[in-house]
Parts: C-alpha cells; structure tokens; sequence
C-alpha cells in the first residue's frame, strides 16, 4: 500500500508538472505576450530616480488582517 | 477604477463559465445544430451546393460534403446519365442523405460501389434530404425528374414522413403541401428568420430550445400521448392522423404516377423503426403498432402498383449479430447501412432491374455485419500510446527506478483506470438510451459533489483568492486562475484519497 | 491575551508566543524535528510553545501567519507572464508547490491547529520582520529598516515605530534585493544560496575589495540607498537552478567557482570578490540608514530580515552610521517573523500597550536535571555530578584552562540562529590550535570560518572595539564582528579573524548567569574573561535540543567533555544512540526556493 501511495505521487507530481508546462504555454503565454508589452511589474526598464516605491497600506484592522492578500 | 476591475473580472469568469458550460454540453451529446441547408422557395429547403458541415455526437462524428448540384453525391449539375449507365434516383430523408454516417458507410454509396464492382454500369443518384417527408421527395422529383431522367426511382419511407405529409411547416418552417387528392396546394413559401449567431452553440442551442423553439406536436388518443411523428403507430388514430395517412397514400400515387411519365420505374422502400425491429409484433387490440406505418406504406406502394423493396427481414437478420441502429438516435448505423445495401441488392436482382454482371466479376457486398470485426478499439490504441508516453517520461523523470518498474507501474494504474472507465462506459450503455445521459450528468454531479466534500473549506480560499485578484487588478489572469486552481482542488483530493489518486493523475 | 506566530512554507519554520505583549516562548522547528531549514509545518515547535505558557490551543485568541500568501503567489504569476518565455521551468515547479500546499494555508492550519478559520491573521512579511525588531527592542521610537531576499513583492522597507504602532513609508520591490544581490555572489562564489551566505561573510577578510566597481556596473544605486538591478545580469527571477546569467560571469570574465572545492580551496580571486561584494553591500546598507534618518530625524534604528545577520555590516552601521543606537532582533531572518507576527497582530492590530524590550533570547526549551539523568540511565552512559554550582563551574573553567574543548548544554534554548551559552561548543580562545581541532575534529566544516568569541558584558571593551558595550544590544545575539583589540589579539587567536576581528557576544549576569560565571571564572583563572563559543552541532545539523541530540553530537565529534547542567560525561562513554538521528547535511535552496 506504501508502495501504491508512493508510486501515486510520484506519477501524478509527473503528470500535473506536465500539464502546468502546458498551461505555461498554452494559456498563460498568450497573455503574457500581450502583458510584457502594456506593463513592467518587475521594473525592468531602468528607473531614472530611485526605486523606493510608497507603501500602500492595507492591512490595518482585523478584519483586513483576515485576509490573505 | 476598482468597479471597471470587478466588471472586467466578472466579465471574463462569465466568459470562462459559458465555455465551460459548453464543453460539458457538447460532451453530453448537446451539440449545436450545423446546417447545410438553404431556403428554397418550392422545396422549403435544399442542401447548399459545395457546403460541409461536420456533425458530432457521443454516438458518431461524420462530415457531410454537399457536391455541385446540391446532392450528397459527386455531381457537378443534375443532368441525365452517360450513355449506357442506368440511373437509380433514391428519394428520402435523413437516412438516405446519411445524416449519421459517412458516406463510405452509407448504403447509398455502398451498393453504388458494390454494383459498379461488380461491373454493372449502374450509378445512383442520392436526392435525400434531412427533414424531407413524401411531399417534399415527390417535389424534387417533379421540380427535377427531367433533369436527371432516372431508370429506376426509390423513395425511402420512414415512419415520421406520414404526419408531416398533412403539415404546411415542419418546426417553424415552411414546406409544400399536397391535398388528400394528391395535388400541390399552391401558396408560395416564406423564408425562415436569420438563424440568430448564437445557435452555432450548444448553449445558444439549448437557449433557443429553452425560450421555446417550434417542436413536434403530441397526439393524445385515448389514454396514450406520444409524439406526432410516431402517431401513426395509433392503432386507433385521431382525425388529424387519419388525414395525414390519406395524403401520404395520395403522394406515393402521385409519386408513382410521375415517374410513370418520366419513364422510370417506381419502387418504395419503408425503413422499418428501431422499435419495429426489435420489438416482438402486437398482439391484437394493443392500442400501439409499431409495425403500422411500414403497413401503410407497403400497402400504399402496392396500391398504386409500384414494387416494394422491404428490408424489414435483412435488418432483423442483421440484429441477431450486431444492432443495426444506434443507441440513442433512431437512425441506421454503419452496421444497418450495410445491411439495408444488402437488402436493395437482393431486390434488384430479384425484380431484375440490373444490368447483368461484368465478366469474371462476383458479388461484393457482406452478408453481415462488418464494421466491428477485425478492428483495434480505439481504447486500446489510446491505453498504448499513454502507456508509452507516460511511460518513457516517468522513466526520464524517475531514472533512480528501474525501467521495468516503472514502466510496468504505469501500464498497471493505466489498466485499472481503463477497466473502470469501460466498465463505467458499459454500465452508462446498458441503461435505456434516455436514461444513460442522465447518468453521465449524474455521475458528473456526484464526482462534482466529492470534489467539493474534499475541498471543504477550501472552497472559502478559492472564492477569497478569485475576489483578491479581481480588487487586485488581474481580470486577466482569471482563465488562467480558473485552471490552476481546478487542478489544484483536483491535486488536493487526489492527496486525501489514494484510491482516487490514479484517476485524477490520468484525467490530467 | 495569547497570539501565536507562525512562518512556514519557506526557509526556516517557526513558532512564537506573544502572552500579553510578552515574548514567552520562541524556536525553530528544526530544533525538534532535527531537519536543518525545515520549512514544514511548525507542528512541534507550536506544541512547545502553548507548552512553555502553559496554554492549550483553545486558549489563544489569534494565530498569525507571517506573509500574505495570496500577494506572493500574485508575485509569482506576474512574475512568470514578465519572463514568459524563459520561466516554463520556474512556473512549473513554484505552482506544482503552490497549488498542492501553499494555496491552502488557511485551511491546513484550521485543521491541523483545530483552530476556527476567523482566528486567523495574516501579517506582510516586511511588516513582520519590522515588528520582530522593532517591539522587542528597548526603543519608543525608532526608525526601522528590513532588508531580505524576498517577501511578497517587497525585498526591503523603510518605517517609523512609535510607541505600539508601526508605520511603514517606502519599500523596494522584487526582483530588486540586496538579499538576493548577496545570494548571486554566494552562488558565485562557489556557496549553496540561502545556505552559504555566512560563508562568503567569513572568506572576506581573506580577500582586497578590488571589484567593487564592477559590481556596482550590474545595479544602479541611488543616494537613497535603492537598487535597481539590471536583470541582463541574473536568472534568479526566471531559473529554478541559477541566480546568474552567461552575462554574468562574462562581465566578470571567471566563471563561478566549482562549488565542490567550498572546503578546501581559497582562491584570491573569489576571496575578492567576497569582500568586494561585502563592503559594496556595507555602502549600500549605510547609503540606505542614512537617507532613513534623513526622512524620519531620528536617533535609534531596528534592523530586520536576513541582511541583518551579516554581522559585519551591522557592526559598521553601528558605528559609521546616523543613528545613535542600533537594535537587531535575535532572529532577523524569516524565523524571526514568527515573533513580529504574534507583536504586530497583539501591538499595532489589537491596539494592546508594548511589553518589555527582549534582554536575552533563552526562548526555547529546557530539560531539567531529571530529564537528564533519566536520559544517562536509560542508555547506560557513565556520568557524574557536581551538584555544587560554584565547584562545577570552577571544574568546566579549568577543564577549558587545560586545553578540552567541551560541549556545554544549559537552560533554555536560543531563539535565532545562534548558539548563545545554552547550547554551545565551548573553548580556550587563547589556543590557536583549537580553531583547527574545533574545524577539523568537531565541526567538520570549512578551514576559513571564524569561531566566536562570548565575553562577559563588564569586561568586552576591554577586549573588542565596543565602547560602552551595554549599549549594544545585538552583541548580546553575536550580531556584532568587532575588531579585536589591537593588543589583545595575540592574547586571543582562536577567535581573531583573518583581519582582526571577532563575532563577539556579550554575556550578561542577570540573563545568564551560569554561562557569565563560567566565563567570569575561567578569566579568574587565566586574566582573559573570555571564551570560544559555536553552535553545538556538527555540520549541516541543527543546533541540539534534548540530551539525546547533545549526546549524539557529543559522540559523532572529537569534544572532550559535555556538561549538561551539573552532568559530566567524559569522551570515553561515547557511543551511538540508535533512535537519535538527524539530516547531516544541508545543500541550500534552489532558486525557485529561494525566490517562491
């Protein structure tokens, strides 16, 4: 039964990494292609004055704190 | 800016939503309707030259390609015959376009390949059309008989031609009528509504069902209801049956009586009904007949003097070995084509209506059902390449394993999710064909249910993680989010059930 | 009120427990399940935690997780479509994790915890490190800085602590890091990343910082002290196996060293490259507190994240920075977050008044004498006892007088990384020879790493450039490499680094008496009140927790002796514990680790 569990495991670790591969090119990529082109969220294009950016708040009371973004 | 995100966000899942929605349809048979058809302003409609659609069910998948002269055929225009070649011209509807089948497994083609095999200069000209009923058939003869000046005419009957024979319209659309004397009530046909761009989806489809598309009526006699098309299985029918059965016994004379003028000779040939060739025959005083409508045409054929080409006993002889209709629709499958070809083979030569056979040649067609024997299931072919693929790539991912381990590993689990999958497949078929769809979208519902008992208050992070993203800005993101997160609940299950493990990772 | 911290799913998981403002209980989960870097689910550490206070877990009013999970995971997906299409690789592996466990956070610590979900809290993870820092520190207001490798989207923040609130102004965002900067010369140094960055700290001082302006040709810094990294140069955002690209090694013209010569050789070159990439990082740290006490005028300053265990750098910000006083937590890296979780939720969110500044950091757990002698019975080791603390002190002191290297295993267990006289390898530092035997026969590890020295507090200026010693809290967690006093360096060269240095630890009477004794009376015995202290594990293992574990060690190394309280056990009743086992080795993170 150990044997099955681990067998299992390993084969669906397989199998779901070829189908995130899949997803990577199939439908994330497409919107990527037009992404990289309207933004710059790494900020890759060099910056002319500093890279501080402002903090923007959001997780001041208990119920923001709730949430996990 | 944060409401033009919600909007966007909500705009996209909608859209993720209706395509998977559709998907699910499609893959419950609920495909939306393809049409090869046109308005035509004396036959109702007429398949559009050169036009192919593909039609796809759970059942079959099959292309129709209409030629030049709007035949399913190889026609570039309706003209006579070469010189020396005799023509059948078969008239009918759907089964004799071969609405369900391919044209290589159509009796029409077979029996034409057969005789022309066999060295008889003999071709066959297929005038059927989807959805004509004998008033229709006996329109195109009149429209263009002269045209194609066949030898030989042969009008396939099936069951549901009789009442719409009495109908001005077939389901919201205009068709000639003939009176009960047999002759065109003149009136000139409207063309339907622009078929609305919706309908090209299973979901558009089902909308326009929903909001209440024309139907087949329902006749009610004493304490049966059933639908018009099968009305003339009444032993007792209503007035409006009653009618219908007169006019189609008026057309089939008028049918007769044109292709008398024409010179060619006449021959009908009933389709018998799923029902009719499996059920045993009614006993007398039963208040439903499947077996009546075939009656009323043979009798109707007999009466004007035309031939009967009855496949009634070739079609039950072909049963005993393989069905010769499919499960859910009523039509003829591969296996029933075959077996109808053989049957009109036989007629002809028995009426002697065939040029004799080319020297050396021998008869052609089967004597039973072919289209099963000797083939790989696709089933098999798929468990091989998955075995393989999954196979050579766990032996790349894994090298640490021995070959033979893992690959023996694979073609384990691959087996006992493909003997469940059959088993299920076998299980969901030997139910009543009406039965079997609501056992899939059962299956479906429940599988959906264990998802969703797994996932728990998992579901609360989902809806928390869809809501961040959509506040966050990243409506695009949505279908992507949609996938990762279905394979994630997918993984989450597959880790708190091993025994359902193997099936989610082949699923994949 | 009772607030439990958590951080997990990262580098090094952690529990906290905050009792009413006050920091009770602490430590790592490596500690207990013996796995160096666990990153799994706190599950034992959280067990000693309600324990230690003395709680169940129905008794805790919040748990607080250190990060955002949701923000980081947007990260990881903006980050994939930004890189699209080199990141198939590092898509592929952060959401096969992603999607089978970090998505469900809550859910899983709802269960495993039995806690309902509406008790949970989730803090951002610089906001964490800031709070680790800030509300343990003895300040009532102060600036703050965190500088790590990565949390959410931020590598690094500016903020103002004042009173129980903590304000955050400005932040620098991924893949911009000094934390990852230093990471891809770890790599490129021959070192595992989030493993080997000490390495690299201790092989500075074997090399000239002649490459500094090479490396400021790869990022722009600004006078604020920001970076912008000009990502030609690294793969760490889109590789699941490399922090550098061709380019990279082409700009410098060497490849990165082989990393299988990390115990042996010394190559100059990448000695120099280790120092310049050490003061290039000590100027930008010092550029950004400088604009940091410009924007916020004032006096003290708390250092977070894991910038802020480079011990060398913080010494200079000490002393060539604005800032009057300097405070680090014990635990600055993401273990640390845990603490500031459970302080920000108690503090900031809950609006609840500061507890008392952290004066030691004893948080972990302790077995008493029973524990210990049941331990030495049960499996048949010869031991002996000097109930007597004054004559057992007296003994360890002259045991180290005569040359014996000792493990030494006392009170409660340290919070943070370092070993700090609760669970220590102990030394002469006035033997050269015991660097060598601690490398070669204890440790096992490199030939170039320094050991530390713990001096008591009344005595460490004498011998360290620490004026005023008790001013310096993060000298109390060995957060300090201070030079060696010019004069004392031959008294000390166990301890005195390539280039004069040395981590010192101040030890206090009042927060550790038994350790300050020791050291008081072996400086009795030999005028030098100090002694050589290093974690008591071997290579690649985590720091000992129980008996077995330090017995284990004890037995697998060349030590002489190991005191347990008042037990003695001689190296002659070594032997192998069968059910005591750990994970020897460690080989760092990989970059989709490092980064996700």
């Amino acid at each position: 039964m150990q044997a099955l569990a681990q067998f299992t495991e390993r084969f669906g670790s397989m199998v779901s990494r070829l189908l995130l591969t899949a997803l990577y090119y199939g439908v994330l990529g497409p919107v990527a292609l037009v992404y990289q082109r309207v933004c710059d969220p790494l900020h890759l294009k060099r910056r002319q004055a500093g890279n501080w950016t402002k903090w923007e708040s959001t997780n001041e009371d208990v119920a923001a704190a709730r949430h996990q973004d | 800016m944060k409401t033009l995100n919600v909007i966007l966000a909500l705009l996209v899942t909608a859209g993720i939503a209706l395509g998977v929605t559709e998907l699910g349809l499609r893959a419950l048979g609920f495909t939306p309707t393809v049409v090869n058809t046109e308005f035509d302003p004396e036959l109702g409609w007429r398949k559009t030259p050169g036009k192919t659609i593909e039609r796809s069910t759970g059942e079959y998948d099959v292309t129709l390609t209409n030629d030049g002269a709007g035949l399913r055929d190889d026609y570039d225009a309706l003209a006579p015959a070469p010189e020396g070649t005799q023509r059948a011209l078969f008239l009918g509807d759907s089964f004799v376009v071969g609405y369900t089948v391919d044209r290589e497994d159509l009796f029409v083609d077979q029996l034409e390949r057969a005789l022309q095999t066999e060295g008889r200069p003999v071709e066959i000209m297929n005038a059927g059309t989807q959805g004509y009923s004998t008033d229709q058939s006996l329109r195109w003869l009149e429209l263009n008989g002269k045209a194609v000046a066949p030898d030989l005419v042969v009008y396939f009957a099936y069951e549901n031609d009789i009442w719409w024979n009495q109908s001005p319209t077939y389901l919201g659309q205009d068709k000639p009528l003939y009176d009960s004397e047999g002759l065109l009530v003149e009136r000139g046909l409207a063309p339907p509504p622009a078929r609305h761009w919706s309908r090209r989806s299973a979901l558009g489809e089902a909308w326009y069902r929903l909001r209440g598309a024309p139907s087949v009526p329902l006749i009610t006699s004493g304490e049966i209801t059933l639908s018009a098309e099968l009305s003339s299985r009444l032993t007792d029918p209503p007035p409006a049956v009653l009618e219908a059965e007169t006019r189609t016994r008026a057309l089939i004379a008028a049918m007769s009586a044109r292709c008398e003028a024409l010179g060619a000779r006449f021959a009908v040939c009933p389709i018998p009904s799923k029902t009719q060739a499996s059920a045993p025959p009614a006993v007398a005083g039963a208040p439903l007949d499947p077996a009546r409508p075939h009656a009323l045409f043979i009798e109707a054929a007999r009466a004007t003097g035309a031939m009967v080409f009855d496949p009634l006993v070739a079609i039950e002889s072909f049963a005993a070995e393989a069905p010769p209709y499919y499960r859910r629709d009523f039509h003829l499958n591969a296996d029933g084509n075959v077996a109808l070809a053989v049957s009109l083979h036989g007629a002809l030569e028995g009426a002697k209506l065939l040029p004799p056979l080319g020297e050396g040649a021998s008869q052609t067609l089967p004597t039973g059902p072919v289209k099963s024997s000797g083939q790989v299931p696709v089933w098999v072919l798929w468990y091989l390449a998955l075995t393989g693929a999954l196979g050579t790539l766990y032996r790349r991912t894994y090298p640490d394993e021995s070959a033979l381990v893992g690959f023996g590993s694979v073609a384990a689990l691959l087996a006992v999710v493909f003997s469940t999958g059959l088993g299920v497949t076998w299980l969901v078929e030997a139910l009543p064909p009406q039965a079997s769809q609501l056992t899939i979208l059962g299956l479906l519902l429940t599988i959906l249910t264990f998802v969703l008992f797994k996932l728990g208050d998992r579901i609360g992070t989902i809806a928390e993680l869809l809501r961040s993203f959509t506040l966050r800005g990243h409506w695009y993101l949505m279908p992507l989010l949609s996938v990762l997160l279905s394979v994630g609940s997918l993984l989450v299950v597959a880790a708190s059930s091993p025994l359902v493990a193997p099936f989610i990772y082949t699923l994949f | 009120m009772n607030v439990l911290g958590l951080s997990f799913y990262y580098h090094d998981s952690a529990a906290a427990l905050v009792k009413n403002g006050v920091l009770v209980a602490a430590s790592a989960e490596e500690r207990f399940s013996r796995k160096k870097h666990d990153s799994g689910f706190p599950e034992l550490a959280i067990e000693f935690c309600l324990k230690q206070g003395g709680i169940t877990i129905h008794d805790v009013d919040y748990v607080v997780f250190y990060e955002k999970p949701f923000v980081k995971f947007e990260r990881m997906l903006l980050t994939a479509m930004a890189t699209f299409p080199k990141s198939a690789a590092v898509f592929r592996e952060s959401m096969q994790r992603w999607i089978s466990d970090k998505l469900w956070i809550k859910s899983m610590m709802s269960k495993r915890l039995e806690v309902p979900r509406s008790k949970f809290l989730f803090a951002d993870h610089h906001v964490s490190h800031a709070a680790s820092s800030f509300y343990t520190s003895p300040f009532e207001e102060a600036a703050i800085l965190t500088v790590d490798g990565a949390g959410e989207w931020t590598t690094s923040t500016m903020a103002v602590g004042r009173g129980n609130k903590i304000e955050v102004l400005k932040e620098m965002r991924f893949p911009h890091s000094l934390g990852l900067l230093y990471s891809a010369f770890t790599a490129y140094c021959g070192f595992e990343i989030n493993e080997g960055e000490y390495k690299l700290m201790g092989m500075h001082p074997y090399g000239e910082p002649k490459y500094c302006d090479e490396i400021y040709k790869l990022l722009d810094v600004a006078e604020d002290g920001s970076l912008w990294h000009d990502m030609r140069y690294f793969k760490y955002h889109h590789s699941t196996n490399d922090t550098l690209s061709p380019l990279f090694e082409a700009h410098f013209g060497r490849p990165r060293r082989d990393p299988k010569h990390q115990d042996t050789s010394l190559d100059p070159y990448y000695c120099d490259m280790a120092a310049s990439i050490q003061r290039v990082t000590e100027e930008i740290l010092l550029k950004m507190i400088t604009h940091l006490h410009e924007i916020t005028g004032l006096k003290k300053l708390c250092l977070a994240g894991g910038v802020a265990l480079n011990s060398v750098a913080n010494y200079k910000l000490m002393r060539e920075g604005p800032f009057e006083d300097v405070y680090i937590h014990p635990a600055p890296g993401d273990d640390g977050c845990s603490a500031g979780a459970a302080y920000w939720a108690y503090n900031h969110l809950l609006d609840q008044p500061r507890g008392p500044a952290l004066e030691h950091a004893y948080l972990g757990s302790e077995h008493g004498d029973d524990s210990i002698q049941s331990f030495l019975e049960a499996n048949d080791i010869p031991y002996r006892k000097i109930s007597d603390d004054e004559e057992f002190f007296d003994f360890v002191a002259r045991t180290l007088e005569s040359g014996h290297v000792c493990g030494w295993m006392r009170g409660r267990c340290e919070w943070g990384p370092r070993a700090l006289g609760s669970r220590s390898i102990i030394a002469d530092p006035r033997r050269m020879e015991m660097k060598e035997k601690l490398n070669s026969k204890i440790k096992f590890r490199e030939s170039f790493r320094p050991f530390a020295p713990s001096v008591i507090e009344e005595r460490a200026d004498e011998f360290f450039d620490i004026p005023e010693p008790e001013r310096h809290w993060p000298a109390r967690f060995m957060l300090y490499v201070a030079p060696v006093r010019e004069e004392k360096r031959d008294v000390l060269p166990a301890i005195t680094h390539e280039d004069g240095s040395g981590r010192l630890q101040t030890v206090y009477r009042q927060t550790n008496p038994a350790y300050h004794r020791i050291i008081e009376r072996f400086g009795e015995l030999t005028d030098v009140p100090v002694i050589m202290n290093t974690s008591f594990n071997l290579k690649g293992e985590p720091i000992v927790e129980s008996p077995a574990h330090a017995f284990n060690t004890f037995s697998l190394s060349g030590m002489d002796f190991l005191f347990m309280n008042n037990f003695i056990v001689e190296a002659s009743a070594k032997k192998k514990i069968a059910e005591t086992t750990f994970h020897l080795r460690h080989d760092g993170d990989s970059v989709t680790q490092m980064v996700s």
